[in-house]
């Protein structure tokens, strides 16, 4: 996935995140990210509306990430704080008149409004590192328009050389200073995190880490050996998906469509941009210079309320849609949301994604159901007639709903963990992240007693032909238009295996 | 559907008559709700014009062209004048100038009699054999089936026998008399009537037929004798005004019902209708009524046994044996996962139409596996017969009431597995053999234990159904068939019946596990089983106590359930009540017949019930009691005066007998019984002439009834006009050819006659 290192430069490293930053500023953070550095044009870190519990999760694992980007320089400064001061520096002095601080950077009422406040820093950032930091900017972020006043790198790039006299007691004595100044804030924000701390016992850097692939924080923070992924829609057919006003309010404001990930079970969010209506219509005018794609035609005449009624009923007793979708605030969360369906998506994709996902969306994990022609329009007219209708869902909590990391291939292991496991559950104790959203417990995969009464044949066709065909719920799909026999044939020996269990022996008896 | 179940027991002296009919009981109030009338539906024609792809489809459809009125392009039997020949008469089919198809009936020492076929019911489009009847509309208001039937594909005219001469159908010869036909003289009519032989209202759109208390006769009527949109869809009337009205768009309701978002047994419910025999609860049913306030569906099991433990044709029957499949038991299949409603077409369960009816698609739609390797499954060569999914598993079976004559074999709607020794045990031949002739059943069997080896085993209730057929003691085999967790209420159904038919018995042994299992069963969501586990409970423990104080809190239960349950749990109570009767046990008849009241109170047809079976035992003022009330709970039942008449007359008051019988025929003009017992009081007090007049009415509305003959015979005696005599006494004797007394008085007559030389 092409990412531009230039913003892998202009976001900053996580690596050392616990060595930067107060906890308690990032759990308060990354529940409402602010604006900070004001050089990086309109660049941004988005909102992905997590709860308490989810910035918890973060917080501790950032906390753990202690690792300095390079081979560390030989900082002249120790690292350990506080460490007495042989002089005393009045470090207003030093901010304004010796190094010139307020050239840039604002403070107690004076200065520039190019860069940080410097009021603020104290309740953010942690006095060693800010030393290192004071002392060579550069070392941490190449690109930093900051100068390094007190410091300069040698020769070979490896060591530190003073420009100013005891530049080393002065970033020190600034360092300090600047964390006083925060001190209050501080305590507070540190003070919150410990009390969340407490009451969440249960939430573990672990976690973190999987909100951390989930939300693809990778994408623009670098840690480690993280990558980003792709885990959203392919833009390139953006034009073609989506009404253009819904996608321009949509920017600004964007509401949850999928409950728990693109990749049904991956926990990804579309975080909010805070895009202004400019910027907005600026993205929306760039993506919609791709063709349409989509050329079925979908006759939507206006529904009766009788005709509304009766699609319900067909969604709700006879179709496997609400399996994964939900709709009016009753369904499965595997899928994007179809109250507001029509507000978001055309018509012609609608039916077009009804008909044949595999084709209109490649990749997907949508099965296809047939259905009469008359029955797809008819779900196409019943979603455009509630056009005004929006989006109820929002999003499950990464932290109380099982994470299923993404597999791609076609191993049997990995066809389950795609299409099944969300509801039948990882080991199949069908205790997926789904299956409390089905009216239907999903049968126990792994259940001696349940499995070993049926055949292998009745497996593969309920696999094939969905639920409904065995007298059990209509919401287990059919996979026969999306998987090959062979994978499903594969998939049978693989549930057996979750049983160790075989079917009964009238069904083995005589198979060669 | 053949009524199979009324039979005229009649006694010499005091000429008491009996009127018998098992298990069919009849409610006079339609219950609130149901407001469904002939006016409400409109006709095929209406929907045409917005319907009219579906509508195309079914004018060619077997629906379609299922009957009507008779003209060139529906009628399949000769009407060419060519005779139909009898041994003791010639009928002759042919199209007057005015293009009517009648039947001329000649018999000697006979007036011809001519019937006006008034409809075509079939056009043989069965596979399996079809067949052609046809209807004529009679003085009273019946529409009746003549006895001549058509078979198309063994070219020949047929009757059934099977009420007379139980030989089933057999094709019109000249060793065939036509008092050998069960519908000669024709008494099976188009509608529910408990008077009459009925088919229900299955062949042919809204059949109804009603009696008219102000012009005294049947009002027989329907929309057409296809079977029309409105038979699955139910009344138009108020869809087709809304539509009509410009305003259907904006409204909840189309003014009709959707057909495709029913559940499976709602969607099983709308072919039901017809395509099952079934007992009845209430007479007037419509399509859009519900149809289990009318009938008990699963109640045929009880009596009749139309099927086998498994669910197979035993006799014969229609396509409700699906209920036994595991496609639907363990499945979701209705009729219409293989069937269009409207083409009848056959198609797959996506809808995706096939070619015909052999297509594998209709199991592969579901049976994905099995594709995989065919010839695997079916061990025949992929393109063979043999791998045919039906060949195997829904073979065509001749139904066994039919006989052998005529081909009238429909496919296995339970969808079988072939299992050649036990099918032969149950006098089924099984699939392998259709083909496989020559092979012994016992090398059939051996190979598909080679093939198979251990087969799928049947479902433990079905196993205990077969084993249970031969159970002498109720504790062993209420173990084996009264399984109230099996998911299965065909087949518990079938259980309860067992039980209820063989091994129940008021006043028995108390055993614990037999009365657990009756009330788990009657909380059964299936109406018919929970009746019919109260009725076993009510009829073997009634009595007591606590079975008792558990009975009775259902004498007071309202609701919908309720009344559902109590409706089959009188009318089991009454068949077991009747068959008692039959066996003369009158005390135990009698017994049963008030616990059925205790369920369904002022129930006119129990009360009729009594008071023959106090007839039965000589206790004639208490027969009158029990007529009386029968009456007051409804007057329109010309009979019930008639055996009330009776008692009268067998206690010696002959003048309010005769009042009574006048009053039966003021309600009922058209009852034959009424006029012969009215004979038989004439002609005790001397009145020879009126006693003639009378008998002579009677035999000419029902020309089958032998005793009437004799009588009339008799009167005629007493007048001397032997010639008379002997021809009516030979009357009788067409119809019951071992009476000995009117063998005698033929003999002597003949004698007599006789001319000397």
């Amino acid at each position: 996935m092409p990412l531009s290192s230039d913003i892998f430069e202009k976001a900053p490293s996580l690596s050392y995140a616990g060595l930067r930053y107060n906890p308690g500023y990032l759990f308060a953070y990354l529940g409402n990210p602010q604006s900070i550095r004001k050089h990086i044009d309109r660049r941004r870190m988005p909102d992905f509306f997590l709860d308490e519990r989810e910035r918890l999760a973060l917080t501790l694992f950032l906390s753990g990430q202690k690792t300095l980007p390079r081979p560390p320089l030989r900082f002249p400064i120790e690292l350990t704080y506080p460490q007495p001061l042989t002089k005393s520096y009045d470090p207003t002095k030093l901010i304004v008149e010796e190094l010139q601080c307020t050239a840039c950077h604002k403070m107690a009422g004076t200065g520039a409004d190019v860069a940080v406040d410097l009021a603020s820093i104290g309740a953010r950032l942690n006095t060693g590192w800010l030393a290192q930091y004071l002392a060579m900017p550069q070392a941490f972020d190449l690109l930093s328009p900051m100068p390094a006043q007190a410091y300069t790198l040698s020769q070979h790039g490896s060591k530190l050389e003073e420009v100013i006299p005891n530049a080393g007691e002065k970033i020190r004595a600034m360092a300090h200073y600047l964390t006083e100044l925060g001190k209050e804030e501080r305590l507070r924000l540190k003070a919150d995190f410990e009390k969340s701390k407490k009451s969440n016992r249960d939430i573990t850097p672990q976690l973190g880490e999987r909100i951390f692939s989930s939300l693809n924080c990778a994408g623009c923070h670098e840690l480690g050996a993280k990558r980003p992924w792709k885990n959203g829609p392919d833009l390139r057919k953006e034009a073609s998906r989506v009404k253009k006003e819904w996608l321009v309010s949509y920017l600004q404001e964007p509401k949850p469509i999928r409950p728990f990930g693109f990749i049904p079970g991956t926990g990804s969010r579309m975080p909010d941009y805070s895009l202004k209506p400019d910027e907005a219509a600026e993205v929306v005018a760039f993506l919609f210079q791709q063709p349409d794609s989509f050329h079925t035609s979908v006759t939507s005449a206006s529904l009766s309320p009788f005709s509304q009624r009766k699609t319900e009923i067909l969604l709700r007793e006879q179709l496997p849609c609400l399996g994964c979708h939900q709709l009016n605030g009753e369904g499965g969360k595997v899928a994007p949301d179809l109250s507001g369906v029509a507000q978001r998506l055309k018509p012609e994709f609608l039916i077009s994604m009804i008909r044949d996902p595999q084709h209109s969306v490649p990749g997907t994990m949508m099965p296809e159901t047939p259905m009469g022609e008359t029955t797809s329009q008819l779900l196409v007219s019943y979603f455009v007639s509630r056009e005004n209708v929006s989006d109820t869902t929002r999003y499950l909590s990464l932290t109380n709903f099982q994470l299923i990391p993404h597999s791609e291939g076609s191993e049997p292991s990995q066809l389950y963990a795609r299409f099944c496991s969300a509801c039948h559950g990882e080991e199949g104790r069908s205790d997926g992240f789904n299956a409390r959203f089905l009216p239907t417990k999903p049968s126990s995969l792994s259940s001696k007693s349940l499995m070993s009464p049926r055949a292998d044949d009745t497996i593969f066709d309920g696999i094939h032909n969905g639920g409904a065909i065995l007298g059990k719920s209509p919401r287990m799909p059919m996979f026969g238009e999306t998987l090959s026999r062979e994978q499903i044939w594969m998939l049978v020996k693989y549930i057996r295996q979750m049983c160790k269990c075989e079917g009964p022996t009238w069904s083995r008896a005589g198979v060669k | 559907m053949r009524n199979l179940k009324q039979t005229i027991i009649l006694a010499t002296i005091p000429l008491v008559i009996f009127l018998g009919a098992f298990s069919e009981k009849y409610f006079e109030s339609i219950q609130p709700g149901d407001s469904v009338k002939f006016e409400d539906f409109v006709g095929a024609e209406a929907c045409a014009s917005c319907h009219e792809p579906q509508f195309s489809a079914w004018k060619s459809s077997t629906h379609g062209r299922a009957g009507g009125k008779p003209d060139k392009s529906n009628v399949i039997a000769p009407f060419d004048g060519s005779p139909i020949v009898f041994r003791d008469g010639v009928v002759i089919p042919s199209v007057t100038a005015e293009g009517e198809y009648v039947f001329a009936v000649r018999q000697a020492d006979r007036r011809e009699k001519v019937f006006v076929v008034e409809g075509v019911i079939g056009g043989a489009h069965m596979t399996g054999g079809g067949t052609q009847g046809f209807v004529s509309r009679f003085p009273d208001g019946t529409v009746r089936f003549l006895p001549f039937d058509y078979s198309k594909s063994s070219n020949t005219w047929f009757a059934n026998t099977n009420t007379r001469k139980n030989k089933g159908w057999v094709p019109i010869n000249k060793e065939l008399s036509l008092a050998d036909c069960g519908d000669w003289p024709p008494n099976r009519i188009l509608g529910t009537n408990d008077r009459f032989a009925n088919c229900q209202e299955c062949h042919g759109s809204q059949i109804s037929i009603t009696f008219d208390r102000i012009a005294r006769k049947y009002q027989t009527r329907y929309s057409s004798l296809a079977i029309n949109c409105e038979s699955c869809h139910g009344p138009g009337k108020k869809h087709v005004e809304l539509a009509l009205s410009g305003k259907i768009g904006e409204s909840e309701s189309i003014g009709i019902r959707s057909l495709s978002i029913l559940d499976k047994g709602a969607s099983l419910k709308v072919c039901f209708q017809c395509h099952a025999v079934k007992d009845v609860i209430a007479p007037g049913y419509f399509s859009g009524k519900n149809l289990e306030d009318h009938y008990a569906l699963k109640f045929p099991a009880l009596g009749e046994q139309p099927l086998h433990p498994d669910g197979r044709v035993r006799t014969f029957s229609y396509q409700e044996n699906h209920l036994f499949s595991d496609c639907y038991a363990n499945g979701s299949m209705t009729c219409v996962d293989c069937h269009d409603p409207h083409s009848q077409g056959y198609r797959d369960v996506n809808r995706h139409p096939l070619t015909d009816r052999f297509n594998n698609g209709q199991c592969t739609g579901c049976h994905a596996a099995k594709l995989s390797s065919l010839e695997q499954h079916s061990r025949h060569n992929p393109d063979s017969p043999g791998s045919k999914c039906v060949n195997c598993h829904m073979p065509y079976l001749q139904h066994p009431e039919v006989g052998k004559h005529i081909r009238f074999a429909r496919s296995d709607h339970t969808i079988s597995i072939p299992r050649p020794a036990f099918d032969a045990s149950l006098g089924i031949e099984s699939a392998c053999k259709q083909c496989h002739q020559d092979k012994s059943v016992k090398s059939l069997e051996q190979k598909t234990k080679e093939w198979y080896g251990e087969m799928k085993p049947q479902k433990p209730i079905v196993a205990g159904l077969v084993r249970a057929q031969k159970a002498k003691d109720a504790a062993t085999a209420a173990r084996q068939i009264l399984l109230p967790s099996a998911n299965f209420p065909a087949a518990q159904f079938a259980g309860l019946s067992l039980m209820f038919e063989n091994l129940l018995h008021p006043n028995m042994t108390f055993h614990r596990s037999i009365s657990d299992s009756l009330k788990k069963l009657a909380e059964s969501e299936d109406f018919d089983v929970a009746g019919l586990a109260l009725a076993c409970l009510d009829l073997a423990y009634g009595e007591l106590g606590p079975t008792k104080s558990f009975l009775e809190q259902f004498f007071v239960a309202n609701g919908e359930r309720a009344r559902q349950v109590k409706n089959r749990w009188a009318l089991a109570l009454g068949y077991a009540g009747d068959k008692h009767r039959e066996a003369t046990l009158f005390d135990e008849s009698i017994l049963i017949y008030k616990k059925a009241l205790r369920v369904t109170p002022d129930d006119a047809r129990i009360l009729h019930n009594i008071a023959q079976s106090y007839s039965g035992m000589q206790d004639f003022e208490n027969a009158a009691a029990y007529c009386v009330r029968s009456i007051e709970a409804d007057s329109s039942q010309a009979l019930v005066f008639v055996n009330l008449a009776i008692a009268y007359s067998a206690l010696g008051q002959t003048r309010e007998a005769l009042e009574i019988y006048q009053k039966a025929t003021q309600v009922n003009p058209f009852e034959p019984l009424a006029y012969f017992n009215m004979g038989n009081v004439y002609l005790v007090q001397g009145r020879e002439f009126s006693a003639i007049d009378s008998y002579q009415k009677a035999v000419e509305l029902d020309p089958s009834l032998a005793l009437g003959h004799f009588y009339l015979a008799r009167a005629y005696l007493t007048t001397k006009q032997y010639g008379l005599a002997l021809e009516s006494v030979k009357r009788a004797l067409e119809f019951d050819p071992s009476h000995s007394s009117a063998r005698q008085m033929r003999n002597d007559l003949e004698a007599f006659l006789k001319p000397r030389k």
